[in-house]
């Protein structure tokens, strides 16, 4: 089984979380839409040293993996590639800014080291809630989601568009590389005398499926309009969730409901 | 007399101007209601005239009718909507996540209200027997279930004319049982190409043979079919049916 085959089977799997029969995903795609947007604004507004906020943001992304019953660790798995390319974002932080903060158990904390510490975990919460949507919604509901929110028409076929030829051709891309490696007795890679061939050949492989699907879609009646099957109505659980939601994201940034939670746990634990 | 759904006069078509043709001077009419089969070798120009008919192909010389509206740039897009297209390849048919979406994508396309739009998905879907396969992503599906959905998108679209190209290719026995059955009892006017000539024999009863890009006779299936001669001059044998006979 080869990686590109591997990596469709993985969007895939993503694309069955976003079927299941869970609260979260029946809820209007609107309403995600909003909440990820939303979190995502709040997240790029922390500033680069507010760890505590950052923190009360992840709790606020933890639960809502928990009402979507979303598993985090296989969420972690599935965008640990990302961390690389957070650290060589950060990476000069910690080697330019030196000014020292605070000491922790003996070790001294830079503002470089915390800065870079908060865009790391920036990075990973904004993936995070990314997954979140994707994992809840499909393609056809977030589309459905734009074009309610009075996205134009034509930017939303590219979406869909894309996504659709973006399967095609890794599907292609993996038959390719299959035939490739059945005659070459199962070598690892491919020889870089081939790599041209097996472009262009990928090339025009998948100009004739890219054809034949917009035959097919012609055929079925596609005259460039976006139509779904989903109910567009916002219900009471929708309206009611969001502002759970939006409750929440206020308290966590206006109130200080941690103090209060550590108040009451003070009570309670005498 | 029978009402004529198809007309086709002196079709004549190449890809490229400079390449030869592959449809040469192709006349011939399909009455309403009508089954009829084409034959033919590979490269005969068997699912380039299915295409060309489909409007697909629309700069062709000569004419070609469907339903009095002639398949002209104008009129394509009218025309693709009264008819189903069954391709023979099937990953290229099937370009949605799921059979349901599938299933909705073309009568959505004709633009019916949501509620005709489920009746017509829930009929097909008890014809085909999809019920179980609604929810199901269409990557993890066999062939013979893509093959079954490829039909059911189709007939969704409640179409006027049927063209089919290689409809039982991955159809175990069973399914390909079901698909003759299926195929008999729709009303609409089909036209199928095929290399199985068993399956010409029990669904059609008008067949074209093809050669070449001409036509080369049109006629009574069962009297073509039984013409052993004729098919072996053109690279085809007698189906497995009249052998033994």
């Amino acid at each position: 089984m080869n990686k590109i085959y591997l990596a469709v089977h993985k969007i895939r799997t993503i694309e069955e979380l976003a079927r299941r029969d869970q609260w979260v995903n029946k809820l209007h795609p609107l309403v995600k839409f909003i909440v990820t947007i939303s979190f995502l604004v709040c997240l790029i507004s922390i500033h680069r040293f507010d760890l505590e906020r950052l923190m009360y943001l992840a709790v606020i992304l933890y639960v809502c993996f928990l009402a979507a019953n979303l598993s985090l660790v296989q969420a972690l798995k599935r965008i640990w590639y990302i961390i690389p390319l957070l650290i060589v974002g950060g990476i000069a932080n910690p080697i330019l800014d030196r000014k020292e903060l605070e000491l922790i158990a003996g070790v001294m904390i830079t503002s470089g080291q915390l800065s870079f510490f908060v865009l790391l975990l920036k990075g990973m919460l904004s993936v995070l809630m990314s997954y979140f949507l994707i994992a809840t919604t499909t393609m056809e509901e977030l589309t459905a989601a734009l074009y309610l929110v009075k996205v134009p028409r034509s930017f939303i076929l590219i979406i869909l568009f894309v996504y659709r030829y973006l399967f095609l051709l890794m599907e292609e891309t993996s038959q390719v590389l299959v035939a490739y490696q059945l005659r070459t007795s199962g070598s690892k890679g491919i020889h870089y005398k081939e790599w041209g061939s097996l472009v262009g050949l990928l090339l025009l492989r998948t100009i004739k499926r890219g054809e034949e699907c917009y035959q097919s879609m012609k055929l079925r009646g596609y005259q460039g309009g976006f139509y779904t099957m989903k109910s567009l109505k916002v219900n009471k659980v929708d309206i009611l969730s969001l502002g759970a939601y939006a409750l929440l994201l206020y308290l966590v940034f206006q109130g200080p409901v941690f103090v209060w939670i550590g108040v009451w746990l003070e009570g309670v634990m005498g | 007399m029978n009402e004529m759904l198809v007309t086709i006069q002196n079709l004549s078509f190449s890809y490229e101007k400079i390449e030869n043709e592959i449809l040469h001077d192709i006349s011939f009419d399909v009455s309403r209601g009508e089954s009829i089969g084409i034959i033919g070798s590979n490269g005969s120009g068997k699912s380039t005239l299915l295409k060309v008919i489909a409007g697909l192909y629309p700069d062709f010389q000569g004419r070609v009718k469907i339903q009095d509206m002639e398949v002209v740039k104008k009129n394509v897009n009218h025309i693709q909507q009264q008819l189903g297209y069954v391709f023979q390849d099937v990953d290229s048919q099937l370009f949605l996540s799921t059979v349901e979406e599938e299933l909705c994508f073309g009568p959505m396309n004709q633009g019916l209200s949501k509620s005709l739009v489920k009746e017509r998905v829930q009929k097909t879907a008890d014809i085909l027997g999809l019920n179980s396969l609604r929810d199901r992503q269409i990557s993890k599906l066999s062939g013979g279930e893509k093959r079954l959905v490829s039909l059911g998108c189709v007939l969704t679209m409640n179409p006027l004319l049927l063209l089919m190209d290689e409809p039982t290719t991955a159809l175990d026995s069973k399914n390909r049982r079901n698909f003759i059955r299926l195929f008999q009892s729709l009303e609409q006017t089909k036209i199928m190409v095929s290399h199985d000539l068993d399956l010409i024999l029990e669904t059609c009863k008008r067949t074209i043979l093809l050669d070449k890009g001409r036509v080369i006779c049109d006629m009574d299936t069962t009297t073509l079919l039984k013409n052993e001669e004729l098919l072996a001059k053109y690279d085809l044998e007698l189906p497995y049916a009249l052998q033994k006979k």
